[in-house]
């Protein structure tokens, strides 16, 4: 792959894939900053993996891998920052609309924080699958057969819902 | 409507991105470019001070008269080349998994690297300190027999280098091995865990 192609293709993944990518690093990092670092961390991986993307697998499911590689081996950078404090920054407040898109908005917050409370390796299957992805592309992606994909799910599904349907107090 | 598909949909509400993706690309070849540049000299500075310290040691084993000494800068100046060769050994035998694997191929991976660095600071003793320490120990036991009157300040120096030794020992058998034994076990746990 020449650096132009390199160029356009990288370009394009990234704007086809930002919005999933992010709400990907907002499942594993809680603060801002170490969002917007994991995501960085991840658009790096895939430029430098590119060279020797073979189109073996679709550019959606290489993306993804990477995604959750990099994100995984986030756990070692931050046991090293452990010694220090992190200040976790609070999340954007959320801006005066109206009631609908306010409701809205809680419900989704509801969401990843129920995700990112998941164990790790039910957190990657159920971000595939909000995603979008069929379980054959989930197991391409994590390498989990389908029938455990499929268990994971269901069981996760009730209590995604469950969370995301919670009254407010 | 269903469960999932009202979660799906939920998930994915959220407003387009911002970014401005020629600026992410420009900074995203910078710190690749940094990335090679540093893995680079962190090669060159390594080779560079294990090809200083046997030339050094050669030229001194050279111009030695003492045969304990001469044999201790010999042994100090195969260290320098034993250490630089195991360790370019091992780093090309220990190279980061491709982030392009499937999860559980490269956890897996990352839970192997682990284990590697594991074994690699668990026979430190062997392949790094003892080939210094065994050179230093026999540049004291010349130093004394060439001037028996210093024998007292060569003993001190022989302490100094044990104690320097062990601390080595601990830093890369006890604490670095604790360390990466808590990185792989939670490496392993995020693949496993429920």
């Amino acid at each position: 792959m020449d650096e132009e192609a390199r160029r356009r293709t990288f370009l394009r993944l990234m704007a086809e894939f930002e919005n999933p990518l992010r709400r990907l690093a907002a499942c594993y990092q809680r603060s801002p900053a170490e969002r917007e670092d994991l995501f960085q961390e991840i658009a790096l991986a895939v430029w430098r993996a590119l060279p020797g993307f073979r189109g073996q697998a679709s550019e959606r499911t290489w993306v993804y891998r990477i995604a959750h590689n990099v994100a995984l081996s986030g756990v070692e950078r931050a046991r090293r920052r452990r010694w220090r404090e992190i200040q976790v920054e609070a999340d954007a407040p959320v801006m005066p609309r109206m009631e609908a898109s306010l409701d809205l908005e809680r419900r989704r917050q509801m969401l990843f924080d129920a995700v990112r409370e998941l164990p790790a390796a039910d957190r990657k299957v159920v971000l595939l699958h909000l995603e979008g992805l069929s379980h054959t592309e989930i197991h391409e992606v994590t390498g989990d057969s389908p029938g455990a994909i499929a268990t994971r799910l269901s069981r996760i599904r009730e209590r995604l819902s469950a969370a995301v349907n919670k009254r407010p107090v | 409507m269903n469960d999932r598909d009202e979660l799906r949909e939920l998930w994915q509400s959220e407003p387009a991105g911002r970014t401005d993706m020629e600026m992410l690309l420009e900074r995203v070849q910078e710190q690749s470019r940094r990335f090679d540049r540093r893995v680079k000299w962190s090669n060159v500075a390594e080779t560079t001070a294990g090809l200083l310290g046997t030339v050094y040691f050669a030229w001194k084993a050279l111009q030695e008269p003492h045969p304990i000494l001469q044999a201790a800068a010999w042994a100090l100046a195969a260290s320098g080349v034993w250490i630089s060769l195991y360790l370019w050994r091992w780093a090309r035998a220990g190279r980061a998994p491709e982030p392009d694997r499937t999860v559980k191929s490269y956890s897996a991976a990352l839970v192997e690297k682990y284990d590697r660095r594991i074994r690699l600071l668990k026979s430190a003793k062997w392949w790094y300190l003892l080939p210094i320490y065994a050179g230093l120990m026999l540049f004291c036991l010349g130093l004394a027999l060439k001037v028996p009157s210093m024998s007292r300040h060569t003993a001190g120096m022989a302490a100094l280098f044990t104690a320097f030794f062990g601390y080595l020992w601990w830093l890369n058998e006890v604490k670095g091995v604790r360390e990466l034994r808590r990185l792989r076990e939670e490496t392993a746990e995020l693949e496993d865990g429920d």
